[in-house]
């Protein structure tokens, strides 16, 4: 097992390198200069130029991305292009801020998600585990931006409760501030993995329920609430991790999308913003920074599952 | 007095923690409070291109003269200028007694370095193109400068108005960017990117009883509506750009003034003129006659604009009031269509800027409204990083629009003259008429003849259009009724020297 | 054996296949006959009747440019379908037979195929999405093609790991003793096998194809205005919402109900099919 993992994180960092490297190259590609942007409208050609040659744009593109990779092989990832702060900064804020987003989103999808399922396992057939499963069937089909869409129509523009955009940091506004900015977008990230998560949690349950172990307590005469605690819930619960760590990879494109609707400024509002403005060593980091994480949480889900189930094959197949 | 108990103190101290900061107003903080979208690149107004970075130019710094808000010239560093007779050399005379932040007195030395700054191509500074006239800047004493210039230039005195013009200490030039220094009515204490720029009141500054405020607070806000609650809950107390279907709903507000002034800020569909179908004017002329701009305002300014002829617009006492503006005639677009030799209408794709929702809108309303006239467009939405490489100069049809510009020279030459630098990056114009007025209107140092040129440049433009002008937008801001002294500038900018909360 | 067990051997068709199954049908029908149905024209303006709520003029209302709603849903329609079924295709088109070398050559083949689709996978099917239309100007063709691109590693996968097993069986053992050619082999033996597996895969897979589709419209990098793509509408509605909701409100339930119907159909589907292989991914 830990063989495997340390040949799966060397896996990933090979991933990273040929991933910048064909983001490099893909930029490079593209017509258009961050030049431009910073230059505004009234950018002449010989300002442009002159941008371009303080930047460094004008070197051949391999120059540059070897600047740029021995750079970040001292843990330096430069100055943004189009605003003059360094990448670590920018990247290292918006990380936090969507770390938070994303934690508070993925603590609420495992505590309803798992509660949800149990729930429905145990009652299994009743009203509520079919009106739960109905919505299962619904709610993981529905798109977040219209979760955040609806959101921001009910709770900011006719309730008036919630802020419908933007953030506040912390440190700044305090804690409830800080709480109504984060409310709407954790709540619309959360219900369509919220229902993932149960439907998973549902089918290990009833999986363990009907188990021959967990019949045998029964037959003992073990309470059924001793049972449910003791025999089922633990074989429920790894593989409930395995889709947590699978959700929080879907979590991270979830994150692009509601950040942008709700303009919260995290990574993937940032990495929108590094796209549309050509800046490439922000792009890069921010691209580096989402692969890693989201390889991680793969990374999990996969170990997770060869736990549960150890006839997969570790190393071979994948 | 009220004595406070202990508990009362952590009682209220933990209040404010859950609560937020009050608003400044209630700790009795004469402080104004700017939302800005967070585009600040650079503290160095040399180097400064967009348009939140212009806003803290004019508060930090001073200009030789200033734009006052009915675009009329007034002495700001300078006290007088002169012309010699060939209009080629320009004196300025500095008042005395100006004090930097630093509390150094600014000389000609100052003037002198930065307007070298601004043309040395080494610099990379936008407004180079602006100044390209400077032949050369002499100090001959501490308190004068003299410009001598390329050609007879009239408009030289009001360009020095402008957003980059401003004046840097020589000796501090290499630590603008981050520890910037200026003569202006705010100090500047702090940058804490991506949240905000606070500036205090500069004690010395050389209008006396100037400001009024004890410093402006510049937040940065990326999305508007953010902007706007803040404005709504008292947290900010100037939002300034607003989006035209705005400007309707905030004006309900009690709490709230809302200000749209005409602003010389146009947008355009820009037509290739060396490429077809719009190498012929009868297409140009025919697009005009399909489109009626009034329409155009309605739907994608949602009436918070006016109808041009040219980058003159109708609040300048330039604008051509007799020259109508066409009402569509789809018929007619297509006559002409036909005559041009596209019987069948013309196929064309238009570009447009992704993420302007207001040129996005106008390329959309084009679109649908240019139709009936004989016009088949194929929106193509291009992000603008690409536009310069891509679009500018070589797209038969695209969306664009340009910041107002501190004269009449600087907002139509370079971009009608068939050398304008920007006429060879948008229509590539070439109309010979039009370059012998302009070259008229810019040595014209009467301005009822100047006046005339520029009627007559755009009566050409009407008969002759280079791309179609769709309007000049206006400049919306809100500010909380409390802020007094301050009205919106057609430059986008601010004067808060004698802002006040009554 | 349970009563569950029992049901589902008797094949019974789940409820929700036929109500998923009839309403993607109209969806359907109104994607592709929606333009002509449509009460007014989808793009056409109207300066006087901007932004009305729903009425009976109007079902849906009108939008800022005093376009009827309703009619651009239904001449919108189209779009979401061309990507769910369009970028589906393209990831089976290339997934598949990609699974089936790999599984059958095994070696470099595999090795290479496996490590391509390893970088693929490793970024989030979004951002994937996002760069390819970065470095291409969007459209519908694009968005297809990029979705479809997203899909094709867990297509990949899943094909290689069924004609895994597959190729294990005596039966292929056989053909190869006959000398079979390879493409027969794969085509007629193996493919047939692995059938089952990767329709079920391919209905679930059309709801994500739709879902990230409409998302990158969402992000503007779909159809282009005036087109009224269901997502691109919601995303222009998002100035207006506190005056004129319906705007995005409208599209944003159409989008909804398809996208449900469609799950529906792939949940019924794989109950029938193949109960053993419940809640596999998502996203």
């Amino acid at each position: 097992m830990l063989v495997y993992a340390a040949r799966r994180i060397l896996g990933m960092v090979v991933v990273l390198f040929a991933m910048s490297a064909v983001v490099f190259a893909a930029i490079h590609l593209l017509p258009g200069s961050v030049a431009h942007m910073v230059l505004g409208e009234y950018a002449t050609a010989d300002a442009v130029a002159a941008l371009e040659l303080k930047l460094g744009l004008r070197d051949p593109i391999l120059v540059q991305y070897w600047r740029w990779l021995s750079g970040v092989l001292h843990g330096e990832f430069g100055q943004a292009l189009s605003i003059d702060q360094p990448v670590a900064r920018l990247i290292g804020g918006a990380l936090e801020r969507s770390a938070v987003l994303g934690g508070m989103s993925l603590l609420l999808v495992a505590l309803m998600g798992i509660a949800l399922g149990i729930h429905s396992a145990v009652h299994r057939g009743s009203l509520s585990d079919r009106v739960l499963t109905m919505m299962q069937y619904t709610l993981i089909a529905i798109p977040e931006f219209f979760w955040c869409t609806v959101a921001i129509i009910v709770f900011a523009v006719w309730l008036g409760w919630l802020p419908a955009t933007g953030y506040t940091p912390l440190a700044d506004a305090g804690l409830l501030q800080w709480l109504r900015h984060l409310i709407l977008p954790v709540i619309c990230l959360s219900l369509g993995l919220t229902a993932h998560v149960s439907r998973m949690v549902r089918s290990s349950m009833l999986e363990a329920i009907e188990s021959r172990y967990v019949l045998a307590a029964r037959a003992k005469g073990v309470p059924e609430r001793l049972v449910l605690l003791r025999h089922a819930l633990p074989n429920a619960m790894l593989p409930a991790i395995t889709v947590l760590a699978i959700d929080a990879g879907i979590l991270i494109g979830g994150i692009v999308v509601a950040e942008t609707v709700f303009s919260f400024p995290g990574l993937g509002s940032l990495l929108m913003y590094a796209i549309q403005n050509h800046d490439i060593p922000l792009l890069q980091a921010g691209m580096l920074v989402v692969t890693a994480v989201y390889s991680l949480a793969t990374l999990v889900a996969d170990l997770a599952s060869a736990m549960l189930n150890p006839r997969i094959r570790l190393g071979g197949a994948h | 007095m009220t004595i406070l108990s202990r508990r009362d103190l952590v009682a209220g101290a933990g209040a404010a923690a859950l609560l937020g900061p009050m608003p400044a107003r209630a700790q009795g903080a004469n402080i104004a409070r700017i939302a800005m979208a967070g585009s600040i690149r650079t503290l160095d107004p040399t180097m400064t291109s967009s348009a939140d970075e212009y806003i803290y130019d004019v508060l930090v710094f001073n200009g030789l003269v200033r734009i006052k808000e009915d675009m009329t010239i007034a002495p700001d560093l300078a006290e007088s200028w002169s012309w010699d007779a060939s209009l080629k050399s320009c004196t300025f005379k500095l008042k005395p007694g100006v004090k930097f932040h630093n509390g150094r007195e600014m000389t000609s030395a100052d003037v002198v370095a930065t307007f070298r700054r601004i043309i040395d191509p080494a610099t990379g500074a936008i407004a180079r193109n602006t100044f390209e006239m400077i032949e050369a800047i002499e100090a001959s004493d501490p308190l004068t400068v003299t410009f001598t210039l390329k050609y007879p230039y009239a408009g030289f005195v009001d360009i020095l108005g402008d957003r980059q013009a401003k004046i840097v200490p020589a000796d501090a030039i290499e630590t603008m960017a981050t520890q910037p220094i200026g003569t202006g009515p705010f100090r500047f204490r702090s940058h804490t990117p991506g949240d905000r720029i606070v500036l205090v009141r500069h004690d010395d500054y050389f209008e006396k009883g100037l400001p009024k405020l004890a410093g402006v607070e510049l937040r940065m806000m990326p999305e508007m509506s953010s902007r706007l609650n803040a404005l709504k809950a008292g947290d900010i107390d100037i939002v300034w750009e607003l989006n035209p279907e705005d400007i309707k709903v905030l004006r309900e507000n009690p709490n709230l003034r809302v200000e749209s002034v005409t602003s010389a800020s146009w947008d355009t569909a820009v037509m290739n003129n060396t490429i077809a179908p719009f190498n012929d004017v009868r297409v140009r002329k025919a697009f005009h006659l399909a489109v009626d701009k009034r329409d155009v305002i309605d739907l994608t300014l949602f009436g918070e604009g006016a109808p041009v002829h040219s980058p003159i617009a109708p609040s300048s006492a330039a604008f051509a009031t007799d020259l109508p503006i066409a009402k569509s005639d789809p018929a007619a677009a297509r006559k002409l269509l036909r005559e041009a030799g596209y019987p069948n209408g013309v196929k064309v794709p238009l570009v447009i800027p992704v993420g302007r929702a207001t040129r996005e809108r106008l390329g959309v309303t084009l679109q649908q409204l240019a139709r009936p006239g004989g016009f088949d467009i194929e929106i193509q939405r291009v992000p603008a990083a690409r536009y310069l490489a891509e679009v500018s100069g070589k797209a038969p049809l695209y969306v664009d629009g340009y910041l107002a510009r501190p004269t009449l020279d600087t907002a139509t030459y370079s971009f009608l003259h068939s050398t304008g630098v920007f006429n060879n990056l948008l229509w590539h114009y070439n109309n010979p008429d039009v370059d012998k007025t302009l070259e008229a209107a810019r040595k014209a140092i009467d301005p009822v003849q100047q006046r005339e040129h520029y009627v007559q440049l755009q009566r050409l433009l009407y008969d002759n259009p280079p791309g179609f002008f769709a309007y000049a937008v206006n400049f919306g801001c809100a500010y909380r009724s409390a802020l007094k002294g301050v009205t919106a500038h057609p430059m986008r900018w601010f004067d808060l020297r004698n802002a006040s909360f009554a | 054996m349970t009563a569950v067990a029992q049901k589902r051997r008797r094949r019974h068709v789940p409820l929700i296949l036929v109500v998923g199954a009839a309403i993607v049908v109209c969806m359907v029908l109104i994607g592709l006959i929606g333009p002509w149905i449509a009460p007014y024209d989808p793009t056409m303006f109207a300066v006087r009747s901007r932004m009305q709520p729903p009425s009976g003029l109007h079902w849906f209302g009108t939008d800022e440019f005093g376009r009827d709603v309703l009619s651009r849903i239904l001449a919108g329609g189209y779009y979401s379908l061309a990507m769910g079924f369009g970028a589906t295709a393209i990831s089976l088109i290339v997934g598949v037979p990609l699974g089936l070398m790999a599984a059958f050559y095994r070696g470099w083949v595999d090795d290479v195929i496996m490590r391509i689709i390893d970088l693929m996978i490793s970024l989030p099917p979004i951002l994937v999405g996002l760069l390819i239309l970065a470095v291409t100007s969007p459209g519908l063709g694009k968005t297809i093609v990029a979705v479809g691109l997203v899909y094709v590693p867990i297509m990949t996968r899943l094909t290689r790991s069924v004609a895994l097993s597959v190729l294990a069986q005596d039966f292929i053992e056989a053909a190869a003793a006959r000398k079979e050619k390879t493409f027969y082999i794969l085509w007629r033996e193996v493919l047939p096998n692995v059938w089952p597996t990767i329709i079920v895969e391919t209905s679930l897979r059309i709801t994500f194809a739709i879902l990230l589709g409409s998302a990158l419209s969402f992000l503007g990098l779909g159809p282009q205005p005036p087109a009224s793509e269901w997502g691109l509408m919601i995303a222009e509605s998002r100035p207006f919402l506190d005056r004129a909701p319906w705007i995005g409100l409208a599209p944003g339930l159409c989008l909804c109900v398809l996208l449900v119907a469609v799950n529906f159909v792939g949940e019924g589907l794989r109950d029938l099919l193949d109960p053993r292989m419940q809640g596999r991914g998502h996203g």
